[in-house]
């Protein structure tokens, strides 16, 4: 059908400018793509790639310093690049309208949705006042958004995640575009919102016949919703074609990577680990509520459950996968267990021993044989600290003489293979994926038997997230050592972990081996964590997904 | 080297420091540059500038004006940096612990800090100054005294937002203690805008002693530029030099210094640093 009709959007031969001294000289270099009119085109790449910034040009919002150096983006008859600015606002927002990340940076706090939406509306010429209230309650029907008439005036901050993006969606089809761009619209979200937010995104293009521009890093969200993909690294358009073909016969070596990272590592059988042996660590009955005063005067408390009597045991060399949605209390126990925080009743024992039974000084000697992974690989390094400090200073600290400190650093940036010049180095010259690992490094030169790794892989790109986590299972194997693995990516902890405890709302409501729980979920909730998966239908159909 | 090379690149940074920099020398040659006491007579009194031998003139008692300015800069910028030096000290101290604390610390501390701040600076100085009799020593605690809760309120506002980072995280699960967390850890990274805010009270203070001078509760061993100010005023009609010259002295320090702080603000802003390179 593509042949016959004729593309809303041409991009040809497009190269976009860095400013000088940028790690490359083009953001996007020489790239060609059509969108056409009812169609899903999936852009895909990893940071870096140039995909937001092709976003941005189009939108002609490119940054200070960034220009289009060759080429022309022609949308209904004009080439955007040459249009002056007053031209170009009649068509942002009205014919070319975007949906951004981030749903709550992107919508005003100070203002409720009704006032936001009823400004784009009068913006764009619609003057009559009762016209527009009733435009933004069929918009907000539309978006599936329980009780529009009250929900319209409320404040961004009192919506859930999902309802934001669902606002923000609403207020980008206010104006009936030509073309939606979605710049990676659902990364922010659950997984369970995700899939909403996907389904609500298909079929509004379906009923709008819309020109979608869909962003994203992840070939699970392009197997759901896709009919095109194009496939960016480094700047370029290495594939591009009907989304059957990409996934079934990716011709590039890079699709193939980002393919296979949605389906995983093969993984071998970890060795049984020793039932007899005494549990590294013991959880039983743990709880904890986080109470907050709201108000100066009348203060009224506000109780969070964020763990209900919770029970775990961790074997000796074993990983267990802790999965839940933002908000189930799963970084909450990892904290606990780290005794950053502390529980409110129940039981922890680590190695047999009570934790709320051990003297300050006990403690201090069991500090390093627990150790953290933490998510953001950049919050996570002291940027005023170079590499040697970083790893050395704890090992001083218990004891070690500068000598050992050292040695033993050495050794970690080894395992980790990390050259060892990177010792006089600070945080910020090395890449996500490199500051990870020195995190990894950070809590292995410790000598700890039990890590926790609160979302160790999250923040890093999917390839890279494939070396991160192959690393991991790689050291877990060497060391023996027990690890709590925190993620909110059912498919990541079934690559890494031999059980895998499901959390919902501070309860733990599945605990069973991986291949159990992914296989046969038996509560309702890791069912529809399991049907949320992105891609989940093709990957099965492939027989790809364990 | 290289943060030097791009202060000299910001010209209103450059002229600040260069003025500071010519102040400090005056101060530090005050008694090659103008030999003898500043107090004694010199020649006749109510001279105006350039007469009599005198570059800015002599005053009622027949003082040399320009040795007064000379030997005031010594009292202003001893004064701006000893109770700049304190009142960062208590600052740093106070905001720190109670923005690591936070809790019931943070709660004690912000009160006390608050109570401060109610109180109209420049009369509890007065008060202070007063009550210990004037001397250099009571001058720049009171001063200290007036300055060190907006340090407190920084910094303690840097720590808030530091503190839930995770390399503090990390520090905490590697077993360092609290000191070690909050001053090797933590305090480093809020060092800048605690320096600029610095070179801006060294301003303040400067301004303050003036007026404690100018009120008569100046040091009377020491001359300064307030107390020049404050015992020309009367005679400004007919000797309008004895109050507008140390009075341009004070002007001219104070302006330099919100330069160069204003240019450290600058340089140490990394976004700024970005846009310096684009």
């Amino acid at each position: 059908m593509n042949s016959v009709l004729k593309p809303v959007l041409e991009i040809r031969d497009l190269d976009i400018a860095l400013p000088e001294g940028a790690d490359r000289k083009l953001a996007v270099g020489n790239l060609s793509l059509d969108l056409y009119p009812n169609e899903t085109l999936c852009v895909v790449g990893e940071s870096g790639s140039g995909k937001s910034l092709l976003v941005t040009a189009i939108m002609g919002l490119l940054p200070y310093g960034t220009s289009i150096a060759r080429g022309s983006i022609r949308f209904d008859g004009r080439s955007l690049e040459r249009i002056t600015e007053s031209e170009y606002r009649r068509i942002r927002g009205s014919r070319i309208a975007m949906v951004f990340q981030e749903p709550m940076s992107a919508l005003n706090p100070v203002l409720t949705v009704f006032e936001q939406m009823d400004e784009v509306l009068r913006a764009h010429g619609v003057n009559d006042g009762a016209t527009r209230r009733q435009r933004i309650v069929e918009l907000l029907t539309a978006m599936g958004l329980p009780d529009p008439e009250v929900l319209q005036h409320a404040y961004p901050f009192r919506l859930s995640g999902g309802q934001r993006q669902r606002v923000m969606i609403a207020m980008a089809l206010a104006l009936e575009p030509d073309i939606l761009i979605a710049d990676e619209p659902t990364t922010a979200l659950d997984v369970t919102t995700q899939k909403q937010i996907l389904e609500l995104l298909a079929r509004i293009q379906k009923e709008k016949r819309l020109a979608v521009l869909f962003i994203t890093h992840d070939f699970g969200v392009v197997a759901d919703i896709a009919d095109r993909v194009a496939v960016m690294q480094h700047g370029e358009l290495v594939e591009s074609g009907p989304v059957e073909t990409v996934l079934n016969q990716p011709r590039h070596a890079y699709t193939r990577q980002l393919i296979d990272a949605v389906h995983g590592l093969s993984r071998e059988a970890l060795p049984p680990s020793d039932n007899a042996d005494r549990p590294i660590l013991e959880v039983i009955g743990v709880e904890k509520t986080y109470i907050t005063h709201v108000g100066m005067i009348a203060r009224r408390k506000r109780e969070v459950r964020a763990l209900d009597h919770i029970n775990l045991t961790l074997k000796r060399g074993e990983t267990i996968g802790l999965v839940g949605e933002s908000g189930s209390g799963k970084s909450t126990l990892g904290q606990v267990i780290v005794r950053l925080l502390k529980e409110d009743a129940g039981v922890i024992r680590f190695d047999g021993e009570d934790f709320s039974a051990m003297s300050p000084k006990r403690f201090a000697q069991i500090r390093p044989r627990i150790q953290m992974i933490f998510q953001d690989p950049t919050a996570s390094l002291n940027p005023r600290h170079k590499i040697r400090r970083i790893l050395t200073e704890t090992q001083i600290i218990h004891g070690a003489t500068p000598g050992e400190a050292l040695a033993r650093a050495r050794e970690m940036l080894d395992l980790v293979r990390l050259d060892h010049s990177a010792l006089d180095r600070y945080p910020h010259e090395f890449s996500g994926g490199q500051k990870q690992r020195i995190g990894i490094a950070r809590a292995l030169v410790l000598q700890p038997s039990l890590v926790i790794a609160d979302e160790a892989v999250s923040a890093l790109d999917v390839s890279i997230q494939a070396q991160v986590l192959e690393l991991l299972l790689e050291i877990r194997k060497r060391l023996k050592l027990s690890m709590l693995f925190i993620t909110h990516d059912l498919r990541i902890a079934a690559q890494v972990c031999d059980r895998i405890a499901v959390m919902r709302r501070g309860a733990i409501v599945e605990f069973d081996d991986s291949a159990a729980v992914m296989g046969n979920p038996q509560h309702d909730y890791t069912t529809m964590l399991l049907d949320s998966m992105p891609g989940k239908d093709w990957f099965l159909k492939e027989g790809r997904l364990s | 080297m290289s943060a030097l090379a791009t202060f000299s690149r910001n010209k209103a940074g450059m002229a600040g420091a260069i003025v500071l920099l010519l102040f400090t020398l005056i101060a530090v040659f005050a008694d090659f540059i103008s030999p003898g006491d500043p107090w004694r007579m010199a020649g006749m009194p109510n001279l105006p500038p350039f007469q009599g031998g005198f570059l800015f003139g002599t005053d009622q008692l027949g003082r040399d004006v320009a040795a007064g300015v000379v030997h005031g800069a010594r009292v202003s910028l001893v004064v701006g940096l000893v109770s700049t030096l304190f009142s960062i000290v208590v600052g740093v101290v106070v905001g720190s612990v109670a923005g690591y604390f936070s809790g019931f610390v943070d709660d004690v501390l912000m009160r006390v800090t608050e109570l401060f701040q109610t109180i109209p600076s420049f009369m509890l100085a007065i008060v202070l100054v007063a009550i210990f009799s004037p001397s250099l020593v009571s001058i720049i605690c009171a001063i200290a005294v007036v300055s060190w809760p907006p340090v407190a309120r920084l910094v303690r506002a840097e720590f808030l937002s530091l503190r839930t980072r995770d390399f503090v995280k990390a520090a905490r699960v590697g077993g360092h203690s609290h000191l070690n967390i909050i001053f090797r850890q933590i305090l480093p990274n809020t060092l800048s805008p605690v320096i600029v805010m610095a070179s801006l009270m060294v301003a303040t203070a400067i301004l303050l002693e003036s007026g404690l001078s100018f009120l008569g509760l100046g040091d009377g061993n020491y001359m300064s530029w307030g107390f020049m100010v404050g015992a020309g005023r009367t005679m400004i009609r007919n000797a309008w030099w004895l109050s507008t010259i140390p009075g341009l002295a004070i002007f001219l320090t104070v302006l330099a210094l919100n330069l160069f702080g204003q240019g450290l603000s600058d340089l140490m802003n990394p976004r700024l640093a970005r846009r310096r390179q684009g």
